[in-house]
């Protein structure tokens, strides 16, 4: 199965930077069961990314999440959707992705959104603990989808 | 001090372009309009905090100041770092620097122009908001929506493919680039070209179209006769490197100089209700010796393009005029799309020269020279890094005069010209507020650069009576 896998945050906030920890962790475990995967580590989404997710059969877009009160982490399955979250292309998400997609007629994978609780966005290279402790559990969970998702 | 009879309408923000910005306008008490100001309202000051960093890191930290055209900062700066160094590149590193930049000028002048100018040309400035955006582009010119993400794309891997990131890329090095391209990804990249090359120059054709169908708005939307500004290298239009041209109105060459003395040439005023920059041509003084950069300024500035197929289409550009100079501001959208098959057709001069893949990447120095400038075109206009540095190599002193300063008075005069021609009391309608969003998007300014400022960009609109008192305030976040 050809599978993308993209991470975006930003890497100097704290635990925005989730994206760039969490992706390559379930691109690596995806890749050692026998898929074909592509990585895709970027700061923002960017309309660009259809053409990388133009032949692929499944995508993960992994996130940090501002809004704790969802849960430690959220695994949910993305839907078009035409709303852009402000007003310019620096904040679309993968629901615009897809919508995207639909109106230049390109058939998108099935698609999910990972996003992992933040703690702190303040300036720093490093996460907090609990957003690592976060993290841990959710490639945990991820791992454990994966091996029972048939 | 306000005038007591007058009020003010304000844009906050100003949306698709890259940045923060806002609007002014100032009301008579008979609702026409007195003055109209582009404010850019933030501030991060890169020339301070770089003060004491040991120079070679300049070209890793400068980028930061923008994620759109980083690529610019980091050749600027290394340019700048050379000289501190005392070194001319090898013909494979310079030829690596100047590829990996018509990566950035392609994948730029695409998103300026098909994400963000696009939506207004193909639906009019007084569409509906919910359409005039790229996801409208893509539902009703799925075609043209999907060769400017192809662009972007194609941009973008080269930058990519030389600087392992899209954004904030690490290539250049003081005294060269840290890598060469192998044979594949020379290959790789030639074979992306020509189907690129085709469908651009349909696109060219369908703005000329545009441009046909609305002669009369294309000819005076925010236009004004100015001098403009570029390097040449040659007399031809220059990215790289080469010596900064002025030209004027008429289209007589008024000054060519060295980059390196610029700072003879080019003042900087400044005014208290923006934190961005009024550059000048110093012997004309301000506001008499402002100009225009960027595309429109280039392709006026020059003689010729180098390459073949840009060269016949400028052809086609000066044919509009009996002059050949160019000043609707409208063409700047023209202009960019000219140079973007300019970018294409130097991108293959260079893969196909036996240098890009050559091995010899670096030159050493343990020289350390007081001062070093670097100058190259970026997307938006002339950029210019200068550092001063002590005797072990730390920055003492910071310069840098951005593409967007440059337009800087344009950009107000054109808000000016739109905000007088369409307001007439504080009941303004979108559409108009968008039009004079959009003069400020013919520039392509990019804020965050200018101002070295954080975020992405707002624009707020406000109109104020004459005790600068706000009456209405319209603001986009």
């Amino acid at each position: 199965m050809k599978i993308i896998v993209a991470g975006y945050g930003n890497p100097f906030r704290e635990d925005d930077r989730v994206g760039h920890v969490l992706a390559p962790q379930i691109a690596h475990y995806l890749e050692s069961s026998g898929e074909e995967v592509e990585l895709w580590i970027e700061q923002q989404l960017l309309p660009e990314i259809v053409e990388d997710m133009r032949d692929k059969d499944m995508a993960f877009f992994v996130d940090s999440l501002a809004d704790a009160s969802k849960g430690d982490h959220v695994f949910e399955e993305m839907e078009p959707d035409p709303n852009i979250e402000g007003l310019n292309i620096h904040s679309m998400g993968p629901g615009w992705i897809l919508h995207l997609m639909r109106e230049l007629h390109i058939p998108a994978p099935r698609t999910f959104l990972i996003s992992v609780a933040g703690e702190s966005f303040n300036f720093s290279e490093d996460m907090t603990q609990e957003c690592k402790q976060r993290t841990e559990k959710c490639f945990e969970a991820f791992v454990k989808w994966w091996k029972n998702r048939i | 001090m306000a005038n007591k009879n007058t009020r003010t309408i304000e844009v906050n923000p100003v949306t698709r372009i890259e940045g923060h910005g806002k609007i002014t306008v100032r009301l008579n008490e008979d609702g026409s309009v007195e003055n109209a100001r582009f404010h850019v309202t933030q501030f991060r000051g890169f020339e301070i905090f770089s003060k004491g960093r040991d120079f070679r890191e300049m070209p890793v930290i400068t980028p930061r100041i923008c994620g759109i055209c980083p690529v610019s900062h980091h050749l600027a700066s290394a340019k700048a770092c050379d000289e501190i160094m005392g070194v001319t590149l090898t013909p494979t590193a310079a030829k690596l620097r100047e590829l990996m930049h018509m990566g950035q000028i392609i994948q730029s002048h695409a998103l300026s122009f098909f994400h963000l100018s696009s939506p207004d040309i193909l639906f009019g400035f007084d569409s509906d908001p919910a359409i005039r955006n790229i996801a409208g582009v893509a539902q009703k010119y799925p075609e043209l929506a999907l060769l400017g993400i192809g662009m972007r794309k194609y941009g973008q891997e080269i930058i990519k493919t030389l600087g392992t990131k899209k954004i904030h890329p690490w290539h250049s090095i003081p005294g060269g680039v840290n890598r060469s391209i192998t044979e594949d990804e020379r290959t790789s990249m030639l074979e992306g070209i020509p189907n690129l090359k085709t469908k651009l120059k349909e696109t060219i054709e369908l703005v000329k179209k545009y441009l046909d169908e609305h002669e009369d708005q294309a000819k005076t939307f925010a236009t004004f006769d100015t001098s403009y500004m570029g390097l040449v290298k040659n007399g031809n239009l220059e990215l790289y490197d080469g010596e900064i041209r002025l030209k004027g109105p008429r289209g007589r060459v008024t000054d060519q100089f060295s980059s390196d003395e610029y700072y003879k040439y080019i003042g900087e005023h400044v005014e208290s209700w923006s934190y961005l920059k009024f550059p000048f041509y110093r012997n004309l003084g301000f506001p008499h010796g402002s100009y225009r950069v960027g595309p429109l300024g280039r392709v006026n500035a020059c003689n010729d393009f180098s390459t073949p197929d840009a060269s016949a289409e400028l052809k086609k550009f000066r044919s509009r005029t009996d002059d050949g100079m160019v000043h609707y501001t409208l063409y700047y959208h023209y202009a960019r799309l000219l140079e973007i098959l300019y970018a294409f057709e130097r991108t293959e001069e260079l893969l196909n020269d036996s240098d890009i893949t050559g091995s010899e990447l670096r030159v050493t120095s343990r020289d350390i020279i007081a001062e070093g400038i670097g100058v190259i075109e970026a997307p938006r206009g002339t950029l210019i890094h200068h550092y001063k540095v002590n005797e072990k190599g730390a920055i003492e002193k910071v310069n840098l005069i951005v593409a967007t300063g440059h337009n800087n008075y344009a950009m107000n005069k054109g808000v000016e010209m739109v905000a007088k021609e369409n307001i007439h009391g504080e009941d303004v309608d979108e559409g108009v507020l968008n039009s004079m969003e959009h003069v400020i998007r013919c520039y392509d300014p990019c804020l965050s650069c200018s101002t070295h400022a954080v975020g992405k960009m707002p624009l707020s609109v406000n109109i104020v009576d004459k005790e600068g008192n706000s009456i209405r305030n319209i603001e986009k976040h």
